[in-house]
């Protein structure tokens, strides 16, 4: 058995990493509601800026990029939608979830961005496979659960799920996102409807899942 | 009890099992731990659907945190992007118009408010930074098996535990002497009533007006213990600025900040446990063969390899100017196994 390394590399640790150099924003803000920070920023506060960049600028890149996948692309919408944020900081209103709003606010510029692209050179336009979802194959944990046979089932049954439902399983799963969050995200008006999205969701692998346990049955 | 006949894919549909592996607490960590302590045949299933749940994977590239700094220097200068025109200013708003709280009347006045404010954080951060901007910082990262001593300007002395970070200032400025510390170091601070003297680690502030002491912000579930050797010391959660809740420490006397329930708890140490690595005495806890060795990893900056499963528990031990040899031949001797020291790595056969 091979020792671990005994740091947690956890998302938080993460944070704190990049942060690191920025001062000690991170432990100003990470205890502050979305309201306080973002209440903060439209005071003109350099700091909750900061934080709030890079906080969720790895999210916001890897959010954007499901939807196109072009790295510098990204990184310029990116660019330019915080610099809007801190011209605009006074004229933004409240907001309820700090995270929610950033993600709509990125969708729809990404969105814009492909529309008026699509509009200027129609031959290029390609069909791109939004959130496209797999089975991680690098997670290697210690006890291993899932076989490579096991994973490749999944991987079938995921391949099912339409766009919606891998955009919503980003959200819930990937993203670590409530219901209330994903609503306004997504445009759905209740809760209820976004519950009844990720259970339909996880219900496609039934589909499957004959298939699954005679797998399950024959490790056993 | 349903849960006694679910299969892994019922567990993976399941709202209560979800929420427990996105974000587990107290609660729902009793209950599974419990559930499965009572279902011993189901825990193949639970770590299974929770491993599902956790390897959900979308498609990126990588981004550096150089490029992360890059575009953030872009955005404080203000430099738009070559795609800014094509996103029209209407995206802005209907977007915004969602997440607006309509002020009405009122907005006026909040906005002269909000102007107000600005213009004084811009006044203020003017006075600050004209100074500020002079300032050089030294930052070091000290790696496992290493230790390092600073010496700062205004004579005060830091030794810094391995991997640990510390940034402070080359020359102190200002009304505060700041010093910003993540992991563990030993301060022996000179005395200056005029001029506090502030260790800024993990989740407290540690005030100080001569004095010396340890501060140790690595530790277990992000608690940051605060020990004073000599004189007074002033603990104050960062977080909040509720100078209630501050703390002050006396000689010989310890505090932990718990972060979970940010609760100060104050005890009397033990000298070496706490001090003793300063002096390089090496004081191994007693503990399983894994959490002696996470000690050991960390004073010495090897890696183990630990072949065999036999159950080892070592019940602590006290070394003075230790070498790896030394340490490695007494615990090998009282928990019985032998050992190969092969470069930066040993090899431990139980």
């Amino acid at each position: 058995m091979k020792m671990e390394s005994t740091k947690i590399e956890n998302l938080e640790d993460q944070k704190v990493f990049k942060l690191k150099n920025t001062n000690s924003l991170y432990h100003v803000f990470s205890r502050k509601t979305d309201q306080e920070i973002w209440n903060a920023f439209q005071a003109g506060n350099e700091g909750a800026f900061n934080y709030i960049y890079f906080t969720f600028f790895t999210s916001l890149y890897n959010y954007c990029s499901q939807f196109y996948n072009d790295k510098e692309t990204v990184k310029d919408l990116i660019q330019d939608f915080f610099i809007y944020l801190r011209e605009n900081c006074k004229n933004l209103g409240e907001i309820t979830y700090l995270k929610a709003y950033l993600f709509k606010s990125m969708r729809r510029r990404v969105q814009a961005y492909i529309k008026q692209k699509n509009r200027l050179s129609a031959k290029e336009k390609k069909e791109f496979h939004e959130f496209r979802i797999s089975i991680s194959q690098e997670r290697q944990m210690v006890n291993q659960a899932l076989n490579e046979e096991k994973k490749k089932v999944l991987q079938e049954a995921l391949n099912l799920l339409t766009k919606r439902q891998r955009e919503a399983i980003f959200y819930y799963f990937y993203e670590n996102l409530g219901y209330e969050e994903i609503a306004l995200i997504m445009d759905i008006s209740n809760v209820k409807s976004v519950r009844n999205l990720i259970y339909r969701s996880l219900n496609v692998m039934r589909v499957q899942s004959n298939k699954y346990d005679k797998i399950l049955f024959c490790f056993l | 009890m349903k849960y006694s006949s679910y299969k892994v894919l019922d567990f993976v549909e399941d709202e209560y099992f979800q929420n427990w592996v996105k974000n587990p607490n107290e609660e729902s960590n009793i209950f599974w731990n419990s559930f499965i302590s009572n279902h011993i045949a189901k825990v193949h299933e639970v770590k299974e659907a929770k491993e599902i749940l956790l390897s959900f994977k979308f498609d990126t590239e990588e981004i550096s945190d150089s490029e992360i700094q890059a575009v953030h220097s872009n955005i404080l200068n203000g430099k738009k992007s070559r795609h800014a025109n094509i996103i029209s200013s209407k995206t802005n708003l209907s977007n915004l118009n969602q997440f607006k709280i309509r002020f009405g009347r009122f907005a006026a006045v909040i906005t002269f408010f909000i102007a107000a404010l600005l213009g004084f954080i811009l006044l203020y951060n003017q006075k600050n930074g004209t100074s500020s901007d002079h300032i050089k910082f030294i930052e070091a990262n000290i790696p496992k098996g290493a230790k390092k001593t600073f010496r700062l300007s205004d004579g005060s002395e830091i030794k810094v535990n391995s991997d640990s970070y510390i940034k402070f200032p080359e020359k102190f400025s200002g009304n505060t002497r700041e010093v910003i510390l993540e992991g563990e170091a030993y301060f022996k601070v000179t005395p200056n009533k005029s001029l506090p003297f502030l260790v800024k680690s993990g989740f407290v502030t540690t005030k100080v007006l001569g004095t010396s002491f340890n501060v140790n912000s690595r530790t277990e579930n992000n608690n940051v213990h605060v020990a004073v050797e000599e004189g007074k010391v002033e603990v104050i959660p960062a977080e909040n600025s509720d100078v209630d809740s501050s703390v002050i420490l006396h000689k010989n006397e310890m505090v932990s900040y718990n972060k979970e329930n940010k609760e100060m708890i104050i005890k009397n140490l033990e000298y070496e446990q706490i001090f003793g690595w300063k002096d390089n005495i090496l004081i191994l806890k007693k503990g399983s063969l894994k959490e002696v060795l996470t000690q050991l990893q960390e004073w010495y900056g090897v890696e183990f390899e630990i072949k065999g499963t036999k159950k080892v528990y070592y019940s602590g031990g006290r070394f003075s100017n230790p070498s790896l040899e030394m340490v490695m031949n007494g615990l090998s001797f009282s928990s019985k196994f032998s050992y190969k020291i092969d470069s930066n790595k040993v090899i431990i056969n139980l």
